[in-house]
């Protein structure tokens, strides 16, 4: 009998050992089950995935048109804009060209101007020539002053013998006396006027040549800066005609 | 209207350009200021007289001399030519040719301080004309000696007028570093 118990026991045991497993198995199943999905669910999940994917095709095919236009609009842009720059430049360059060729129109007009300032020069050496004339002119001048002065000392000379002569002569020579007297102070004073003038011819000497080389020296400063200035706009042409 | 110190330009290039101008290779030179008194002494018979020139200003440069041996042997030599082959006209060209080449050297370094500048050919008027030198209405009147072992002592009068405002300031140094030597007085 107990035996038997026994066997029940173990049987009810063994059962009990070997089913607990398989219904912790079970249950772990019946979980794992209730966390699938179920076929319906995932039709549901391709139709949607389907229509989501066909409506992305839809966005990207009206964005890719929307690029297109914009891409259309742009290329469209960027050839108005050429074709203004081109516009701009062929005005620029038509303005330019306009006033470089009055630049070398100034240029040779500059040119001829100072060319013809070059002609200043026959100015400058007609007064060189003028000097040298007035030069001359008061040399002789001096020549005949220094000869009045001589002739002068002559009449004194004169007049002193016929001072001496006119005493010899006693009473008779007094009136011959007077003469010699008014004859001497007439030379002395022609002799003081002829010193004063030989003072005037020599400052006059002094200034003439000064005033004269004041202008001839002038003259070479105004030659100089012209040839300056000949040489700047030689060089601007030169350089617009290396430009053109 | 000339600074003194402008004054003092116009002095020390004329001093340096005579030194460079009147001194004959190989002798030595010394330039000096002299007074007034000493220059109304001056004996030389004849001036050479030349003018530099601008706008601003005029200076006048006159050089004193007297046709004799001893001027006749100095440019002589100043020139390397044999004083008795000189004859008259030569030998007055030579003094005219110094004063050109003195003032030449003066119109030259005046440029450096004013652009516009020219220089007349060369004059010679007789000493008398110097004892009016004051009617030449002159801001500026300097006179000058050049004394040289072998030569007669020559002389220079330097007579600047002004017609603005001129300062200007020369660099004694570097003028004689431009020219090789200058001596200062």
């Amino acid at each position: 009998m107990s035996t038997m118990v026994n066997q029940i026991l173990f049987f009810l045991l063994g059962g009990l050992l070997s089913g607990l497993p398989l219904a912790l198995l079970l249950r772990r199943q019946a979980v794992r089950l209730r966390g699938m999905v179920g076929k319906d669910q995932v039709q549901l999940l391709e139709r949607n995935v389907q229509e989501m994917l066909a409506q992305q095709q839809e966005n990207f095919a009206a964005q890719q048109q929307e690029l297109e236009a914009l891409r259309h609009e742009n290329h469209q842009r960027l050839e108005h804009t050429q074709r203004e720059t081109e516009t701009v430049v062929t005005q620029l360059s038509t303005k330019a060209s306009t006033s470089f060729a009055r630049v070398l129109e100034n240029c040779d007009a500059s040119q001829e101007t100072i060319g013809n300032l070059f002609g200043l020069m026959r100015t400058f050496e007609r007064w060189h020539d003028d000097m040298n004339v007035l030069i001359q002119h008061n040399r002789e001048m001096h020549r005949k002053n220094d000869e009045f002065a001589l002739i002068v000392n002559q009449v004194i000379i004169v007049a002193l013998n016929a001072s001496i002569e006119a005493a010899r002569a006693g009473a008779y020579g007094r009136g011959f006396a007077v003469v010699a007297s008014e004859v001497r102070d007439l030379a002395q004073r022609a002799e003081k006027l002829s010193k004063s003038y030989r003072s005037n011819l020599y400052q006059n000497d002094l200034i003439t040549t000064t005033t004269f080389q004041d202008l001839q020296a002038g003259g070479k400063m105004i030659v100089g800066a012209i040839t300056g200035l000949d040489l700047i706009n030689k060089k601007t042409q030169e350089t617009l005609a290396l430009a053109a | 209207m000339l600074s003194q110190s402008a004054k003092d330009g116009f002095d020390t290039l004329l001093m340096q350009s005579l030194k460079s101008s009147l001194t004959p290779s190989g002798e030595h030179s010394e330039v000096m200021v002299v007074s007034a008194d000493e220059a109304d002494a001056i004996a030389d018979s004849q001036i050479v007289v030349l003018t530099v020139s601008s706008y601003l200003f005029r200076a006048m440069v006159m050089f004193y001399f007297t046709p004799n041996d001893d001027t006749r042997a100095h440019f002589a030599r100043l020139n390397h030519l044999d004083a008795e082959t000189m004859n008259e006209q030569t030998f007055m060209d030579a003094i005219a040719e110094g004063g050109n080449l003195c003032c030449g050297i003066l119109n030259r370094d005046l440029g450096n301080f004013f652009p516009h500048i020219g220089m007349s050919t060369p004059n010679v008027i007789d000493k008398h004309c110097a004892s009016y030198l004051q009617k030449l209405n002159c801001e500026h009147v300097q006179h000058f000696a050049i004394e040289m072992p072998q030569s007669p002592r020559f002389f220079v009068s330097l007579c600047v007028s002004a017609y603005a405002d001129i300062d200007f300031e020369v660099d004694a140094n570097t003028v004689a570093s431009e020219t090789g030597e200058l001596e200062l007085f």
